[in-house]
């Protein structure tokens, strides 16, 4: 039997939840083996829910998946294994207690009648590294590992597992600049070796950095494909979003208000891999402070600590654990920071008129897709609660808002509303601290950046006028601020070029 | 002469601490598979129970030899049904895993105490019937070693309980389970990180399964021993909280095997004190219902001590405006 | 065909107040079988099971008509106070997802500390009762509390320290009894008859049935209202249900679960206070333990709506008479019916029932 050029091949695939959601409709794509394919497109646009369906996570309702010329039909995971696909996903899934050789053997662990081979599972691992250029310590205790180093383990698992043919689900969202750039190079190395992979993204940079030939996905569907030679940025972004973009609207400057919030030598130790260490920093009214750094360097954890005063108000990280109570209602979530005072409740008793008229005030007001205040906001979209989060926030009147990852895993649409919200309550002169992992936000939203690295200040920037390069060597430790502090009057740092 | 009464000491602690033991391990076992079994109360009972209603009522032609086993292979039924019954409501009905403990435990008492009473016509227990132990198992020729016959030997020479010794036994394979095997390795994945198990085909369902029935099996072992060793007859409500002990264990060793044992170790000795002290000539002077309540102080006392030290001890530096 | 194949399937898992009663059909049935195992005449002995509660009315020789078997639904009311008290005590805590399993504790002490007031109370008769009864809320409220605190300073678990406070405080209320409060005229170690200040008049003579009658629907419409419509309430469930995003939203969650656990106790406490002051009217040392797992069942069985509780009381209550009745009047004992409120709390629990659906559908498509 000839085998087809093609490793994988999706024919049409469709997939249409019982809730009637449409994600995917009649996709068609090519790889061929040896090829690295990015698979492109914003927030919702189905990238995830494709992903899926290769790894066996979900089933396609229409259409053709076709493997090597053979269509396949996956019902779970251990069959697409089997078939020679390995995922490693946007958020790493590793057991914490467990070394690095087990869990990169997790699942398939050399073993005699069932009698773990310690030695053999860390020989493997070790060979494997060395072999891919995936610096890894197979005793290393997954818990300790930084995300990037974690991440690293995920690819070595579908390795080990013998994929040929590798779905990374947006892996450069946790790494710094150098990491990414890394991981790039050992991509590129796997392909030569013969390794196909798709790479799923939402970042251009990706698409004309590393892959071969890319797919634009919008709304679950395709709207273009080609080779990366012959893309440019200002038109992948007008295929992924459907439109020219305008250039992005900075906020008017505003004049200096009086620092709202003061913080001078915040430490904390969770004994695990993040800390925070010896933080200052204020902000003013009427500026967006924003915290960029790579995922995990303490940004969460001064977000938390940030919030635990009065007057300020938080949209917390994770939303669906932090955010929300989702099998409470709307109504129920919503009035969260509000209920013990007038007019939600007077001496103790709750109103239920009043609070009926309040959620429906902020339902109408943020635009939220809802079939009313008693319905449970579990049965929301992410993007729809994201804005109950942070009209509850708002509802507290607060001076400091700190705003943690506000629109990850958000629509367009809602993203854009909750961005402007952020900016009008600047304009009402609120404080705000936005810590966000989307570097491309930060620059459009803020007046002041500080970069975080390993739990401390490391550059403090004017917000104008920035561009990604110039914050990636703080980012990742390169380079270092002498004294960096987020003081309303610390100096700012000398924008440097992009890190040798 | 000290030296002897350490070793009866230890020996009554050992004894008192065993049915915790096991229910503790199993307990462990179903912690570390990510269900936690809060029904070991009841496993125990229904163990402890059917063990001695099987011996009551045995095979016809079965040796009596055997009869011991049969009941011990009987209470473990037992215990391993009414674990798949709180599998199976939890895992296929999706009821609470707490609350169907919870429940199961009532069940388990309300349905020992009748079949109690239909089945040996008692309704406090069955002291009236002869009912079998497990064996013992005894050193020979130690005798020319007083110190020695007494440890391996308990007093009156007539040797350990093969359940008493089987404690630190099945700690130890239990250990070698979760550390060197596979399906050890597979259970605590599921444990701690279902997803990544799915995600690396392993059968999680099947792992949550394996918890909770080898957690049956565990605290069926503890509910025998105490109808077929420590005493030898089945009392309504036997168990006397055990399993809620084992279930504080748990709790208190920090998922951790060696604190676990110790942990039950301690409670065992809280229970051996008590009953010491009650019986010491100061029951005069103070109340016995003083001593009764020491061995709940001191669990109480346990429990919330690693908190106390947390809180007391290391203050995070805070510095916020 | 395949339409009612779907319908049937969804009455298998239909909306909670239908499934309840049908759990309670299916589990009496269950009981039926298990009786037939074990009895030579079961239909006679399930039908005084279901019925043994009822009072009758007879036409005397005075050719009068007469309640008969009062006494006895007399118990049965009794019984739904203390079992629509403990339940809601356990209820409470729930909500706030605390499995506390204290009441029984608490209804010692709450039992005991009325009793010393209604014993030792020297001043205005009229106040004797009152007093008694938020001595026993305020007993059960504190063990509760305890247990709270506990929990929220120090991370113990509330299963095993309420388990445990029970048995310290089961054994301070033999303590007090047999040392303090003994009467020496007693035949059985047993604190002296409360004197008549402390006292309610029965409204059925020969049972503690009275004015307290009033404390179960009253307790439950506090409770609702409690959790339905108070700054509280909204704080104990929101805690409950999602403890992350409480503490997250600023909700004070530790002080929710230490209330929720202390109001809990108080109306353990005031069980207590009902068994001394209208049922006993004195204090056995031996008063049995129990009535606090009775109690959960009750809370179990109305999965936790303060609205369905006194109903589940009643049911429980009434099955237990019925047991007592059937063992005096047949050769099955009384346990059976508490496997079978077991049993139907255990259908009750199940939020799905797989088999039967996937069965029904595979055999419809």
């Amino acid at each position: 039997m000839n085998p087809s050029p093609l490793r994988l091949e999706l024919r049409g695939v469709g997939k249409r939840y019982p809730n009637g959601v449409l994600a995917n409709d009649g996709i068609d794509l090519q790889l061929a083996r040896g090829e690295i394919h990015a698979l492109i497109g914003e927030n919702g646009a189905g990238k995830s829910t494709l992903i899926k369906m290769l790894y066996g996570l979900e089933q396609p309702s229409s259409g053709a998946i076709v493997l090597d010329g053979r269509a396949v039909a996956f019902d779970s995971p251990a069959q697409a294994i089997r078939a020679g696909i390995g995922l490693v996903p946007q958020h790493v899934q590793l057991v914490p207690s467990f070394s690095v050789a087990r869990n990169v053997t997790l699942g398939a662990e050399p073993a005699r009648w069932g009698w773990l081979n310690h030695g053999a599972a860390a020989r493997a691992v070790g060979e494997l590294a060395r072999r891919f250029g995936l610096a890894a310590d197979p005793d290393a205790l997954a818990a300790t590992l930084s995300l990037g180093q974690q991440q690293r383990v995920e690819i070595l698992k579908a390795l080990y597992r013998g994929a040929d043919l590798l779905l990374l689900d947006e892996p450069g969202a946790v790494l710094s600049p150098d990491e990414a750039h890394a991981l790039f190079t050992a991509l590129r190395t796997l392909a030569d070796a013969g390794m196909t992979i798709l790479l799923i993204t939402h970042k251009i940079a990706d698409v004309l950095d590393v892959a071969d030939r890319y797919t634009v996905l919008r709304a679950g569907r395709v709207v273009a494909h080609g080779a990366s030679s012959e893309a440019s940025a200002p038109g992948l972004a007008a295929h992924i979003v459907g439109r020219p973009l305008a250039p992005a609207q900075r906020p008017a400057p505003m004049p200096a208000g009086d620092v709202l919030l003061r913080v001078r030598g915040l430490r904390r130790a969770t004994g695990v891999a993040e800390c925070l260490d010896g933080i200052d920093l204020d902000v003013a009214a009427g500026e967006i402070l924003g915290i960029a750094g790579v995922e995990g360097n303490g940004q969460g954890l001064l977000a938390r600590a940030l919030a635990t005063g009065v007057g300020v108000a938080l949209v917390p990280e994770d939303r669906l654990h932090d955010g929300v109570a989702p099998t409470l209602s709307i109504a129920e979530n919503a009035i969260a920071s509000t209920y013990d005072a007038a007019p939600l409740s007077r001496h103790g008793w709750l109103q239920p008129d009043a609070i009926d008229a309040a959620t429906r005030a902020m339902i109408d007001e943020f635009g939220v897709v809802a079939a009313g205040p008693d319905q449970p906001i579990g049965a929301l979209s992410g993007g729809n609660m994201q804005k109950i989060v942070l009209a509850r926030a708002l509802a507290g009147q607060p001076r400091v808002l700190v705003a943690c990852q506000p629109t990850r895993g958000v629509d367009i649409g809602a993203a854009r509303f909750l961005r402007q919200r952020l900016l009008a309550l600047r304009a009402q002169g609120a404080a705000i601290v936005l810590v966000s992992a989307d570097l491309d936000e930060i620059l459009e939203l803020s007046d002041r950046i500080a970069v975080m690295f390993r739990g401390a200040i490391v550059g403090h920037f004017r917000g104008e006028g920035q561009d990604a390069r110039a914050l990636a060597g703080y980012m990742t430790g390169a380079r270092r601020q002498d004294g960096a502090s987020a003081r309303i009057d610390a100096p700012f740092a000398a924008a440097g070029q992009e890190a040798a | 002469m000290t030296l002897a009464l350490v070793i009866l000491a230890v020996l009554a602690v050992l004894r008192a601490a065993t049915p915790i033991l096991y229910a503790a391990l199993g307990g462990l076992l179903s912690e570390l598979g990510g269900k936690i079994n809060v029904a070991l109360e009841g496993l125990m009972l229904v163990a402890a129970f059917t063990g001695v209603i099987a011996a009551i009522h045995p095979p016809a032609g079965l040796p009596p030899a055997l009869l011991p086993w049969w009941g011990l292979l009987a209470g473990l039924a037992a215990a391993l049904l009414l674990a798949l019954l709180l599998a199976v409501l939890h895992l296929e009905c999706g009821a609470d895993l707490i609350v169907a403990g919870i429940a199961l435990n009532l069940l388990a008492a309300g349905l020992t105490v009748f079949l109690l009473a239909e089945l040996a016509g008692d309704k406090g227990s069955t002291a009236r019937f002869a009912t079998p132990a497990l064996p013992a198992l005894h050193v020979p020729g130690l005798e020319r070693w007083p110190t020695l016959d007494l440890l391996f030997n308990g007093e009156g020479g007539r040797g350990h309980h093969l359940l008493v010794l089987g404690g630190p036994l099945i700690a130890l394979l239990a250990w070698l389970f979760l550390a060197h095997t596979r399906a050890g390795a597979w259970l605590r994945a599921a444990g701690e990180n279902p997803a990544a198990a799915h995600a690396a085909g392993i059968p999680v369902r099947r792992m949550h399964y394996l918890a909770l029935l080898g957690s049956g099996l565990l605290a069926g072992l503890g509910g025998i021993y105490l109808s077929m060793g420590y005493l030898t007859l089945f009392q309504a409500d036997m168990t006397a909280g055990r399993g809620f002990l084992a279930l504080a264990a748990v709790f208190v060793g920090r998922r951790s095997l060696a604190g676990v044992c110790g942990a039950a170790l301690l409670f065992g000795a809280a229970g051996v004190l008590a009953t010491r002290l009650g019986g010491l000539a100061l029951a005069g002077a103070l109340p016995p219902q003083l001593f009764a309540m020491l061995p709940p102080a001191i669990t109480i006392a346990v429990l919330a001590l690693p908190g106390w030290r947390r809180a007391h001890l290391d203050k995070p530096p805070r510095k916020l405006a | 065909m395949k339409h009612t194949m779907k319908h049937i399937a969804d009455f298998l898992a239909p909306p909670s107040g239908r499934r309840t009663v049908a759990a309670a059909g299916i589990g009496l049935l269950a009981g039926l079988a298990l009786i037939a195992c074990v009895s030579d005449e079961p239909l006679r002995a399930w039908l005084i099971l279901l019925s043994g509660a009822m009072p009758e009315l007879r036409q005397g020789a005075d050719g009068g008509w007469h309640w008969q078997r009062l006494v006895r639904f007399g118990t049965v009311l009794e019984d739904t106070v203390n079992l629509t008290l403990l339940g809601l005590a356990v209820l409470i805590p729930f909500r706030a997802r605390q499995f506390a399993l204290g009441a029984d504790g608490q209804l010692f002490l709450g039992a005991l500390a009325g009793a010393v007031v209604g014993l030792a109370w020297p001043g205005p008769g009229w106040m004797a009762l009152p007093l008694a009864a938020i001595a026993a809320l305020l007993a059960g409220g504190l063990l509760g509390g305890a247990t709270g605190v506990l929990k929220w300073r120090y991370g113990a678990n509330e299963m095993v320290v309420s388990l445990m406070l029970n048995l310290i405080a089961i054994e301070c209320y033999r303590l007090a009894i047999t040392r303090w409060l003994r009467d020496p005229d007693a035949g059985f170690p047993a604190t002296p008859f409360l004197p008549p200040a402390a006292s309610f008049t029965p409204w059925i003579p020969d049972t503690g049935v009275g004015p307290m009658l009033l404390a179960a629907p009253l307790a439950v419409l506090a409770v609702a209202l409690l959790l339905g419509r108070t700054t509280l309430g909204y704080e104990i469930r929101v805690s409950g249900a999602a403890p992350a995003f409480a503490l997250q939203a600023g909700l004070p969650v530790g002080r929710a679960t230490v209330l929720s656990m202390a109001l809990g106790g108080a109306l353990a406490g005031l069980a207590g206070f009902h068994i001394g002051h209208a049922v006993l009217g004195r204090l056995p040392v031996d008063l049995a333990p129990g009535l606090g797992f009775e109690g959960l069942l009750v809370a179990l069985l109305a999965r936790h709506q303060p609205r369905a509780i006194l109903g589940a009381a009643f049911f429980y209550a009434w099955l237990r008479a019925g047991g007592q009745a059937m063992e005096r009047g047949s050769d099955v004992s009384r346990e059976i019916a508490l496997v079978v409120q077991a049993l139907v709390i255990v259908l009750v629990m199940a939020e799905r029932w797989p088999w039967p659906r996937r069965w029904l559908f595979w055999r419809a498509a």
